[in-house]
């Protein structure tokens, strides 16, 4: 995209069929909409994600304010919204254009078989708070949304290739137009270096992952369809041994395939079919070998209106599993079908002007608890044109997955820890205050205030450990950000994020770790981060983002301070030449785990050439 | 803290260097460079104000997504002699004593109301609401590839006895759609 200069008298001596030939930089309706919406929302552009200089997914989402991110290896990361961030963190929902990613092993996300084509993300939405009214059981303390430019808006070729001290890779993406719509096809290769612990001791972690996939969009009168699909195989080293119990690479692949269909009616009221097949395999010795195939059905009926917009919908899905034991963890039975089914309504209410509230309710099915009932109520209340303050009550569940009912660690036994026949849905009662300026061309902020009241914590008893439900408390917190372009180059983006959790255990509890459970929180108090983009004379661009987390109570991890850099030119129209530094105020740093096993990070500085025609 | 002075010295001299800078328009930069091309290209009858020397009023209802990108385009401008002012409006009472009015997509809710006041009169509305046109508002400003598309309701205009120039009837999608306030 070549950078035009255009103030607006040079805009204004132009005809309308030049105006209208001019490409904006634009927010798109929906994810305006969604600004509008009465819910903790940071929505991730792909402008930001371009500029942070990310190379994988869980990078980029530390663009969100109201997200907690710790790397726990080369490529494993623990991601969370409002405490609870643990590898096995399953209280968020992650979505790919449509596709929920969590694995039914244990409700979270193996985030190193999750792969995007960066380059072709529209936006990614952060909601931390429940989406469960909308989005179902998992998505008690928050709901990511990536969703990837349609086919019509990537017609082009781009080519990228990368390189640096810890990773390198490349990326290739040819779009084209057909009568009725676009297609585009993507292939992704990354490698990325093993880390170390302190003392120097190198970790087996190195990974190399290749991806390829498609999307096509096309149109025929009042119907859209999209069909879209991914394969990828990614691998670790070799890991040695553990006595005679060997430990070779850890093996990941998977592919999908998605069609959505959504059509118009005469009405204005709209109608969405969406379909998939996903299927993913994971092979690693040491924990599990889980493969799983799964189909998911989704249909939503949207009614517009003024004085109420209706939104109603149902889903299924299906999943099979055969989890083959590793070193630590066996699942007894071996493999198992779940299905879960939902009906959704959600009623958008124009009470009066200045004043419309959200009510909505889903009521899913599971295998091991039944029915559950996720009712939300929302209030918004347009102080002013540009200024929001809102409210909200909702329940939330996690409910069971495998890794609470059928696991025994270890692989053999005798088993320390066998999964709790009785164990029941975790529980959150959530209450939210947030107020929301926007200004679009100067200052734009938000501000929640939230508590989840939990019930029904996973716990263990006394060895050998059953899990059950034995925990429960509050988690209250702050969360906080702000962007303002103090000059027209230059913008600025802050965001803090405070957290306290008070939880216990219960009455009968016989639990022998307590709250401080590595598997169940291990969260800072607070974050803070601040991003400086500078658009510099003859199409340079200077990113800075510095970010401090705070420390981690058990396992301990020091708070730590980092700094990113990257200097991007833009020349020839199309070609992009950059550099960035990650992680560039210490020579390593650690964020995640126990100290004497642990991964620490080096400064990782890499180069890119990227050129689209 | 060594990195940090380096840093301190690299953000002064970039925020001292960036003199002139460029940068791609902005979606309201462009769509505020239309709302003041209308006052331009749609005739309006003497019945549309209130004496002869009132001023050309543009409304920006509810939501304004334009900062001060449509005063500074409108600065100093006039109308067949008359100043060009820019009202924000936040009652649907006030929306008839604009000239042009414009709509944010995120106050669609509020669309049939203000359509149902103004009912004829010769308010231009103007909305960036995709598919406002049909709805019946007079000029929708969409937003396609990056790019601005007109859509434009004729028999809303004609209604409202607004006559819409050929030159910018050329470059748009005339809408066939109900006629607001039937």
């Amino acid at each position: 995209m070549s950078a035009v200069a255009q103030s607006t008298g040079s805009l204004k001596q132009l005809s309308v069929d030049q105006l209208l030939d001019i490409q904006v930089t634009s927010v798109s309706k929906r994810s305006e909409s969604l600004a509008d919406a009465p819910a903790s929302i940071f929505v991730i552009s792909a402008e930001d994600i371009h500029r942070s200089g990310a190379t994988t997914l869980p990078e980029a989402l530390r663009l969100a304010p109201n997200l907690q991110i710790a790397r726990a290896d080369s490529v494993q990361y623990a991601i969370s919204a409002r405490g609870f961030n643990n590898a096995v963190g399953n209280k968020l929902l992650v979505l790919i254009d449509g596709r929920t990613v969590y694995t039914p092993l244990f409700s979270g996300v193996f985030w190193d078989q999750q792969e995007v084509m960066l380059e072709d993300v529209e936006r990614i939405e952060v909601i931390s708070g429940p989406g469960a009214a909308l989005w179902g059981a998992n998505a008690v303390n928050g709901v990511i949304n990536v969703i990837t430019r349609p086919a019509t808006e990537t017609t082009g070729t781009l080519m990228a290739a990368r390189a640096g001290n810890n990773e390198r890779g490349g990326d290739v993406r040819v779009g084209r137009v057909f009568n009725s719509g676009a297609v585009r096809f993507y292939g992704k290769y990354s490698q990325f270096d093993n880390t170390s612990r302190a003392d120097g001791t190198p970790i087996p972690d190195t990974w190399n992952r290749g991806q390829v996939g498609f999307r096509a969009d096309w149109k025929a009168d009042a119907d859209a369809f999209t069909l879209q699909g991914d394969a990828y195989k990614g691998d670790s080293e070799d890991r040695g041994s553990i006595g005679a119990f060997e430990l070779p690479e850890v093996t990941v692949s998977g592919m999908n395939l998605l069609g959505r269909w959504q059509r118009e009616l005469a009405s204005g009221s709209q109608i969405q079919l969406q379909a998939y097949v996903d299927h993913t395999d994971r092979d690693d010795a040491l924990f599990y070998k889980p493969k799983a195939d799964i189909v998911d059905l989704d249909f939503q009926y949207a009614i517009p209106g003024v004085k109420h917009r209706v939104l109603w919908g149902a889903g299924y899905r299906y999943a099979k599993d055969n989890i083959d034991p590793g070193f630590a963890t066996v699942f007894v039975p071996s493999s198992r079908a779940l299905q879960w089914g939902n009906v959704f309504v959600q009623d958008e209410i124009h009470l009066r002007d200045r004043l419309d509230a959200t009510l909505g309710v889903k009521a899913e099915r599971n295998d091991y608890t039944g029915m559950e009932y996720l009712p939300s109520a929302r209030l918004a209340w347009k102080v002013a044109d540009d200024s929001l303050l809102w409210g909200s009550l909702s329940r939330a569940v996690r409910a069971p997955a495998r890794y609470d009912r059928d696991v025994r660690f270890p692989g053999t036994p005798p088993y320390y820890v066998v999964g709790g026949p009785n164990f029941q849905s975790e529980v959150a009662n959530v209450v939210e205050l947030g107020y929301r300026v926007q200004r679009p061309s100067s200052l734009t902020y938000s501000v929640t205030a939230f508590a989840h009241l939990w019930d029904k914590l996973r716990s263990g008893t006394a060895i050998p450990v059953t899990i059950e439900n034995k925990i429960d408390g509050t988690v209250a917190g702050i969360e906080a950000w702000t962007s303002y372009r103090p000059l027209r180059f230059w913008s600025l983006t802050a965001g803090v994020t405070y957290l306290h959790e008070d939880l216990k255990l219960k009455a009968g509890s016989t639990d022998p770790v307590g709250v401080d459970n590595a598997t169940l929180r291990n969260d800072p108090d607070y974050q803070w981060s601040l991003r400086s983009s500078f658009d510099l004379p003859r199409d340079f661009q200077l990113d800075l983002e510095l970010r401090r987390v705070g420390s981690l109570p058990q396992p301990a991890v020091p708070a730590y301070s980092e700094l990113d850099v990257r200097l991007a030119w833009l020349t020839l129209g199309n070609l992009e030449i950059s550099i960035a530094g990650r992680n560039l105020l210490h020579a390593t740093h650690a964020e995640y785990g126990d100290a004497q096993v642990r991964s620490e990070y080096e400064r990782n500085v890499y180069g890119q050439v990227r050129w689209g025609f | 803290m060594g990195v940090l002075r380096v840093l301190a010295a690299l953000v002064a001299a970039t925020v001292l260097l960036a003199g002139s800078v460029c940068a791609a328009p902005s979606e309201y930069q462009v769509k505020a460079v239309f709302l003041f091309n209308f006052s331009r290209f749609v005739e309006w009858p003497p019945s549309a104000f209130a004496s002869s020397d009132a001023p050309f009023v543009i409304g920006v209802f509810g939501y304004d997504p334009f900062g001060n990108q449509l005063d500074e385009t409108t600065r100093g401008e006039t109308v067949n002699g008359r100043p060009l002012l820019i009202r924000r409006v936040h009652n649907v009472s006030d929306a008839a004593d604009c000239q042009i009015l414009f709509v944010h997509a995120s106050e669609a809710t509020r669309l049939d109301g203000i359509l149902a006041v103004l009912n004829h009169r010769s308010t231009l509305t103007v909305s960036d609401l995709d598919d406002a046109a049909r709805h019946g508002v007079m000029i929708a400003l969409a937003t396609q590839e990056k790019r601005i598309r007109l859509r434009v309701n004729v028999d809303s205009a004609r209604a409202a006895h607004l006559t819409i120039s050929s030159k910018l009837l050329r470059s748009a999608q005339i809408v066939d759609a109900p006629v607001s306030g039937d």
